[in-house]
């Protein structure tokens, strides 16, 4: 029973560190443009699918698909960052929203074109095996996944805090305006931002994907649903607050889905995620953030 | 009239008020002077219920206003005008001045039916009176962002001035402004604002103070340091401290 | 002529109007919802258990599906007041999906003339033949459906030009203003989301018995989204900015079946483009304005 329990706990946090990469990508383009990015997920989806083409069309070499799928994430990111972000006044932040959404269409519809079937194998980091620590296992793609998560928060973490590059991300996120003042330009702040986003999810991807070893076009969607309630279950613009939502995210599915179904799975999600916005909107370690009215925060 | 009763207001550490307490004498304008986040803004945001200070009571009109909300405080007869200039960017200067009259009584001829409501007839005379006033006519079809800043000043003033309230907060109404736009800006609270009203008027510029001002409040640091008549205030040796520094 | 697809597509943008008008009111007062397309679904099956299950009269079955999908509308719109922006839109998204997902397990049959009927899960929702039954015609379900359409419009015009649109408005822009000047935020807000539930239930219900067969998954977020794309596609000055969304998008869409295959990567970029020159819409409210000008102008003449 307990150990059914914590056997579905492992599993979650395994599930889960997928789920934290997706959100370090999402908590940080948010934080940084206070847009969103709707097609953060389409936009590693179809990376993962240039990946998947190269191996069936160039070579079978596993970091062949690692570099294809990040470059092409990164490309695609601009391609988004320099139609949706830059080109879309600023004040206008639900066009942008809406523009990233018909740029989802696009790539979804190009990935389509790229290879037609609906599902493909995505080739595995290295062969499977279980691992086995008494009466618990785990997998050790999944284990190396969590661990590449915790190695990429601590980089992340590092690059904002202590770079000075990382400091203009910080400033100009913080008061755009006022970081223009100090000589800090907007523009590659945000381009800067967008390829950082795009490597993280196109990591993320091939992770996610080697992992399950195939990849469908509904990874789009899936991607960008998982990155948002873990981002927000974390907290929005903490990065350690991103891990622990995906993991918490990973934790609560793996229990719903093995004492209940699929089904049970995503509501309790959904549950969670609805319950937490209106009771503790700063999400469960986000800081305690009065937004309770615009009026609250804002300087009158 | 207006009544406040020490009040105080903290952002985090920061004593915005400090066990402030102030008394508004009924249809004069009161001048509200005091340097740089001496507390001048928070105060008028309490007064018309945007913050809920800390500590301390409000009344207005012996009635215990504490803790209401800021509709609560529109309701009865108060309206202001923002530092930092508020309007409805996407509406003219017109439907910014109509926005004004929507929750005001509803009588006969401005009730839910009257329709359309920017054509009520009621409404649009009213509206025209002060477009007029504020000469702002030539402008009433061009859109709120449209306008330069003083403009944008008087439309808030404008807007005010269409609810008929009773008590009006200006804060800083010729910030940014050159020396003669901030000459016709006195003549206008002069002659349309002031008289029979009840101002309190926020303002750095001395010189629209002692023209139009009859009672001065000189706040510092969240406190109140002198209160009296203009010259008298001016003149003050605190005053003089408080601004030069000495 | 006109052929049943035509009719189809015409119907089609017709009911989808609908609910790009139930994401344009809550677009208008200032959030962004990813969350209609959940009062589209709950319209759309409380509706048809009315008529297909209880044989309520169809009109009785609209209104009591939509004032059901109006009533959720108002009671997420008081559970979410305190949030705005991003916060507002997840959970109106999380709650969409747990109507999606809880109707995954709604069963709910009765045994009618030896065939069990009715919503079953996954399994959707069949059989909803009140068309069939009463012999109406495609043509006349559509004249129908603009009916209603004309209706929701006209009432949602008069609101916009009443002191109620304006309200709506001055929340959108500036709440802190508006409640400065004595407008009870919480109370339109609630109403503006009851509304919207109420506009989007009319499509629902009014979809199913179009299709006769509705399932959980038609309710899903692409939906939400596409309906609230519509509406900054036509603009946010007037309630027909939904609208020329709707058409634009169902319209083009059908119209270019030739490059079947390339349509969402021309539309797609299309509409990016679009909103870099017109981020409120074709119609919002400065052109909105010019034009009404412009015809007082022609008219007083
Ligand atoms: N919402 C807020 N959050 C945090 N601090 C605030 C807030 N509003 C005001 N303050 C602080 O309170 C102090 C008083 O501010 P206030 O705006 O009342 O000053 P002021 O007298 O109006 O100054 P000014 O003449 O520059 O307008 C300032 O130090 C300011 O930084
Ligand atoms: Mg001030």
């Amino acid at each position: 029973m307990i150990t059914d329990f914590v056997q579905n706990c492992i599993d979650g946090i395994m599930v889960g560190s997928g789920y934290s990469l997706l959100a370090l990508g999402f908590t940080l383009v948010f934080g940084v443009l206070k847009r969103l990015n709707l097609s953060y997920g389409p936009s590693i989806m179809l990376g993962a699918y240039v990946g998947t083409w190269s191996f069936l069309n160039i070579a079978d070499n596993i970091w062949l698909v690692l570099l294809t799928t990040i470059c092409a994430t990164v490309v695609i990111g601009i391609y988004v960052e320099q139609l949706c972000f830059r080109a879309v006044s600023k004040e206008t932040t639900i066009a942008s929203m809406v523009s990233s959404f018909a740029i989802w269409m696009q790539l979804e519809e190009i990935a389509l074109h790229l290879l037609p079937e609906r599902t493909y194998p995505f080739p595995a980091f290295f062969d499977s095996g279980l691992l086995e620590f008494g009466p618990f296992t785990a997998r050790s793609e999944y284990l190396f996944m969590f661990v590449v998560m915790l190695l990429l928060l601590l980089i992340l973490h590092a690059f904002i805090y202590r770079t000075r590059i990382g400091l203009a991300i910080r400033a100009y996120s913080d008061h755009p305006s006022a970081s223009a003042y100090m000589g800090i330009d907007g523009s590659s702040v945000l381009f800067l931002a967008f390829i950082i986003v795009s490597i993280i999810g196109g990591i993320a991807g091939f992770l996610i994907l080697s992992a399950d070893s195939q990849i469908t076009p509904f990874f789009g969607l899936w991607a960008t649903f998982k990155g948002l309630i873990a981002m927000m279950l974390g907290g929005i613009g903490s990065l350690s607050g991103a891990v622990l939502g995906g993991l918490i995210l990973g934790v609560i599915e793996a229990n719903a889905f093995w004492y209940g179904d699929p089904v049970i799975r995503d509501i309790s999600s959904f549950m969670l995620l609805f319950t937490m916005l209106i009771i503790r909107p700063g999400g469960i370690f986000g800081h305690k953030i009065e937004i309770h009215q615009k009026i609250a925060s804002e300087r009158v | 009239m207006f009544d406040l009763r020490s009040i105080s207001k903290s952002f985090g550490s920061l004593k915005a008020l400090d066990q402030l307490d102030l008394q508004l004498k009924p249809k004069i304008i009161t001048g509200l002077i005091g340097p740089n986040g001496s507390g001048k803004t928070t105060l008028i945001n309490i007064m018309t219920g945007i913050y809920a200070p800390d500590s301390g009571s409000i009344y207005f009109h012996q009635q215990n206003l504490t803790g209401e909300s800021a509709e609560c405080f529109a309701q009865k007869s108060i309206a202001r005008t923002f530092q930092n200039i508020r309007l409805f960017k996407r509406m003219t200067v017109m439907e910014n001045i109509m926005a004004s009259l929507v929750t005001k009584e509803k009588n006969k001829r401005n009730n839910w039916f009257s329709y359309p409501f920017t054509r009520n007839k009621f409404n649009l005379n009213k509206a025209h009176e002060v477009l007029e006033i504020m000469n702002l006519k030539d402008q009433r079809n061009l859109f709120a962002e449209e306008l330069p800043l003083p403009l944008r000043r008087k439309l808030e003033i404008a807007r005010a001035l269409v609810a008929e309230p009773e008590v009006i907060l200006l804060d800083e109404p010729a910030g940014g402004m050159t020396p003669s736009e901030t000459f016709e800006m006195a003549e206008l609270i002069n002659l349309h604002v002031a008289p029979g009203r009840t101002i309190v008027l926020i303002e750095h510029k001395m010189d629209l103070i002692s023209k139009i001002c009859n009672h001065l409040v000189v706040l510092n640091h969240g406190e109140k340091i002198v209160e009296g008549e203009t010259h008298e205030v001016l003149s003050h040796k605190k005053v003089l401290e408080a601004y030069i520094g000495i | 002529m006109l052929n049943d697809y035509l009719l189809t597509v015409i119907s089609n943008i017709g009911m989808i109007s609908m609910i790009a008008i139930s994401a344009y009111l809550i677009l208008i007062t200032g959030e962004i919802s990813f969350g209609q397309q959940a009062y589209f679904g709950i319209s759309a099956y409380a509706g048809s258990i009315a008529t297909t299950l209880w044989g309520w009269p169809f009109w009785m079955a609209l209104i009591f599906g939509s004032f059901l999908a109006g009533v959720a509308g108002g009671l997420i719109s008081a559970l979410t007041v305190r949030i705005n922006g991003i916060y507002y839109s997840i959970a109106t998204l999380a709650f969409a999906e747990m109507v999606r997902l809880s109707l995954l397990k709604f069963s709910y049959q009765f045994e009618i003339d030896g065939e069990w009927i009715g919503p079953n899960g996954s399994e959707g929702f069949g059989e909803i033949r009140w068309i069939f039954e009463n012999d109406i015609s495609i043509l006349e379900y559509t004249l129908l459906i603009y009916l209603v359409l004309f209706l929701l419009i006209a009432f949602i015009y008069l609101i916009e030009h009443s002191k109620l649109g304006m309200i709506f408005r001055m929340l959108g822009q500036d709440p802190l203003l508006a409640s400065v000047q004595g407008v009870k935020i919480i109370r339109y807000k609630v109403l503006a989301a009851s509304l919207a539930g109420f506009a989007a239930g009319l499509g629902g219900m009014l979809y199913a018995h179009s299709f006769t067969y509705i399932e959980p998954q038609i309710f899903n977020v692409m939906l939400g989204v596409h309906s609230l794309a519509y509406g900054l596609i036509g603009g946010l000055g007037t309630v027909l900015g939904p609208i020329i969304g709707v058409v634009l998008d169902i319209g083009f869409l059908e119209s270019i079946r030739g490059i079947q295959g390339y349509r969402m990567i021309v539309f797609g970029g299309l509409m990016a483009v679009m909103l870099i020159f017109m981020p409120r819409g074709i119609l919002d409210e400065k052109r909105v304005h010019r034009f009404k000008k412009f015809w007082e102008g022609k008219t007083h003449v």
